[in-house]
């Protein structure tokens, strides 16, 4: 059973969370040019390597960022955000 | 059965299909007995529906600090539950939010509704509906066992586990009632129905099944 270390409930089975996609700056709409809001909104970066990405405990409603190699999908660290130096 | 109650359990007309002797707690109608082998299958894998049991949801900043004042005993921890008067308990869910449920006889839910919040105060109440069932017996664990990717039978009394049964997210509370485990927990109504129809037939095949609430009133009551 594949298992993810929520924040805040431990380690659970990953049937219990959902994944809420790549972490990415909002680029400012105020600023942005058209073809920066536009690679903002419709790309979105398949290549191997350590991805920082959106995970939500469904139960307790709880979203996290997990760091994970989208290769080999191992889970390096997760933690809340704006906790950076939490260990996962 | 009260022809208009003011509130009903998700699980009415579930329970309706087995014809219990119904009473009437905080203004629901709840199954008081489903039939003469209620001890005998709540000793095994008793399923209980205490829907009936007045919720409050408290968050904010402030919310600790204000039902401290209220005369409460506040949990220090994420996920501790203390005892309200009579039976009741309150959870914290998190750094700023809580879980009030009244007992049986417990007043304590209306009560803390009752008093007007300050202004000023960063308090909010949340109306909570969730479905309240009670898992009892020698093999609730193995029931979990079928249904849950935890090991329900080594968590820690008293404190309330958020995780999926059935498919289902739900708050889990392991209990002590007369020194053996039962577990309390928290549904989404919208779902309990489909929870309840899966857990009642595994307590089924367990030898178990659907047990009325006297089985278990005195562990609400504040006597147990």
């Amino acid at each position: 059973m594949k298992t993810l270390n929520c924040p805040i409930n431990g380690p659970r089975p990953l049937q219990e969370f959902h994944f809420g996609g790549e972490v990415r700056e909002v680029p400012d709409p105020a600023r942005a040019t058209d073809a920066q809001w536009a690679d903002y909104v419709f790309n979105r970066s398949g290549e191997p390597g350590i991805k920082r990405e959106w995970w939500y405990h469904v139960a307790s409603g709880t979203w996290f960022i997990a760091e994970r190699n989208n290769q080999t999908d191992e889970i390096l660290r997760t933690y809340l955000y704006g906790a950076e130096a939490a260990d996962g | 059965m009260p022809d208009s109650p003011a509130r009903r359990s998700p699980v009415q007309h579930q329970l309706d299909e087995l014809q219990p002797e119904w009473t009437t707690i905080s203004g629901m109608p709840a199954a008081l007995r489903i039939g003469p082998h209620d001890e005998e299958r709540a000793a095994l894998a008793g399923l209980c529906d205490a829907s009936c049991l007045r919720k409050l949801g408290l968050k904010g900043r402030d919310a600790g600090a204000w039902l401290a004042e209220q005369g409460m005993t506040v949990p220090a921890d994420i996920y501790a539950t203390a005892s309200l008067a009579s039976g009741g308990i309150i959870a914290r869910l998190g750094t700023e939010e809580f879980l009030l449920e009244s007992g049986i006889a417990d007043e304590s839910v209306p009560a803390i509704e009752a008093v007007p919040i300050p202004a000023g105060r960063n308090l909010f109440r949340i109306e909570r509906q969730d479905a309240t069932f009670v898992l009892c017996g020698i093999r609730a664990d193995a029931v979990f066992a079928q249904t849950c990717g935890l090991d329900v039978g080594k968590m820690d009394v008293g404190r309330v586990v958020f995780t999926r049964v059935a498919g289902v997210s739900c708050g889990i509370l392991p209990e002590l009632f007369e020194d053996r485990r039962c577990y309390r927990m928290w549904i989404d109504p919208s779902y309990a129905a489909s929870l309840w129809q899966s857990l009642a037939e595994i307590c089924g095949d367990l030898g178990g099944g659907v047990v009325g609430l006297q089985c278990i009133l005195q562990s609400f009551s504040g006597t147990g």
